[in-house]
């Protein structure tokens, strides 16, 4: 019977923990949160939330049990992006937030700004820098300086792999110019239209260079504004884009592999609605829209150690309360 | 008289919305409100005798947006220092 001493039981511990996760994946839950954004992402047991909505995101984060958040972003101050951040700084532990350093003038955003500072958590400016999140990396994208509120709204880059995200707020024409100049933007595989599928949010550059093989419209049902525009779906789609928006379809939930594989499925889709998407050719001239396919059923993740519980894995001795989704248990 | 402060949260084409000093939004035609709106504006608004906003009564208070975006900023810019810079690894 070999003896272990406990510096060597502490190295097997310490070379365990560095092994990578076989099963790791990144997840974006774009919520459905009304006319207004807000979305998690997660990896490797660390989260991130981009816009908190107008009000209403306590009951996504406790659904998703989290009560602790990394970083939370406001993309910029405008009520239908920052209304539940005063709920989710007092109620949560928030390590980090960064927002677009641009002041504004209402209630909701001064109440905002005195719930970062009682929060405690670590301011970051919007400048252009990479957030490491587990195994994902947050590439910031500074806005124009001197700009309107949603000219100057924060641009995030997900790189997870080979799999990449991108997220621009309620940013304009002058915005995605200044973004397309700069050459920061890539082809990426899922990309959050921008003001919420508004004709002043999306360009034929812009397609043309994200040329994302899903779309998602963050909006809210009858609203005033006639978001979204019929001919923004319609651009997205005649480019090959998969359109998902959150008043028709709820919450879009997107896991993604490091290879740029992943798949999306919503609230509201069938119990076997899951739709995967293929890696596309990295840098290629091909488009990436082509090798969407759709493939029922499948698993959004395989549970190997827990049991499936919606869309995700819970500990076999806990009970499951959410409904069917596409998650799915490992076979014996 | 009773007044109350909303605030220009944004603007959609023909809409205007304010936030008040609740924090409850309120979505307004441009038209029923001074020439000249943009983003950031504060309105000062008289309240009816059944304690409604009177609209039509609405002005633009400079003085009391000067004073927001001062403070807000000096609170920014407090936070502002504090960042470490560069690259975070979560």
């Amino acid at each position: 019977m070999p003896r272990f001493t406990k510096s060597c039981v502490l190295t097997w511990v310490a070379w365990l923990l560095s092994l990578p996760l076989a099963a790791q994946q990144l997840e974006i839950h774009f919520l459905n949160v009304g006319q207004g954004d807000a979305a998690i992402i997660q990896e490797g047991g660390h989260t991130a939330i981009i816009d908190a909505g107008p009000s209403g995101i306590g009951v996504f984060l406790t659904t998703f049990h989290i009560d602790t958040i990394d970083l939370v972003i406001a993309s910029h101050p405008h009520a239908d992006h920052i209304g539940g951040m005063p709920e989710l700084l007092q109620s949560h532990v928030v390590r980090f937030y960064l927002d677009n350093g641009i002041p504004h003038t209402t209630a909701i955003y001064r109440r905002t700004l005195d719930a970062v500072r009682a929060s405690g958590a670590q301011y970051l400016n919007a400048t252009n820098r990479t957030i490491t999140l587990g195994a994902a990396q947050l590439h910031v994208l500074a806005p124009p300086p001197n700009t309107t509120i949603n000219n100057g709204s924060v641009g995030i880059l997900i790189e997870y792999g080979q799999f990449r995200a991108l997220f621009t707020g309620d940013s304009e024409q002058e915005e995605l110019r200044y973004w397309l100049a700069s050459g920061a933007v890539p082809h990426v595989n899922v990309l959050k239209v921008a003001h919420h599928g508004s004709p002043n949010g999306t360009s034929e550059t812009w397609i043309a260079t994200t040329k994302p093989q899903a779309a998602v419209i963050s909006v809210g049902a009858g609203n005033s504004y006639g978001h979204p525009s019929p001919v923004v779906i319609a651009a997205w789609e005649n480019a090959g884009a998969r359109v998902y928006r959150t008043d028709s379809d709820g919450t879009v939930f997107v896991v993604a592999n490091e290879d740029g594989s992943f798949v999306i499925t919503t609230d509201r889709a069938e119990s076997n609605g899951v739709v995967r998407f293929q890696p596309f050719e990295q840098d290629s001239a091909v488009s990436p829209a082509a090798p969407v396919e759709a493939e029922s059923p499948a698993c959004c993740r395989v549970c190997s150690a827990g049991k499936a519980c919606g869309n995700s894995c819970i500990a076999r001795d806990r009970q499951c309360h959410k409904p069917a989704g596409c998650a799915c248990n490992a076979k014996p | 008289m009773k007044y109350a402060f909303y605030a220009v949260d944004r603007l959609e084409g023909t809409i205007a919305v304010l936030v008040s000093d609740s924090g409850a939004t309120v979505q307004m035609p441009r038209v029923e409100l001074p020439t000249g709106l943009r983003e950031g504006a504060v309105l000062r608004v008289r309240f009816s005798a059944q304690n409604l906003p009177d609209w039509s009564s609405a002005v633009i208070d400079r003085q009391e947006e000067e004073r927001r975006l001062r403070e807000a900023k000096q609170m920014l810019d407090e936070m502002k220092r504090s960042d470490p810079g560069g690259d975070i690894k979560l």
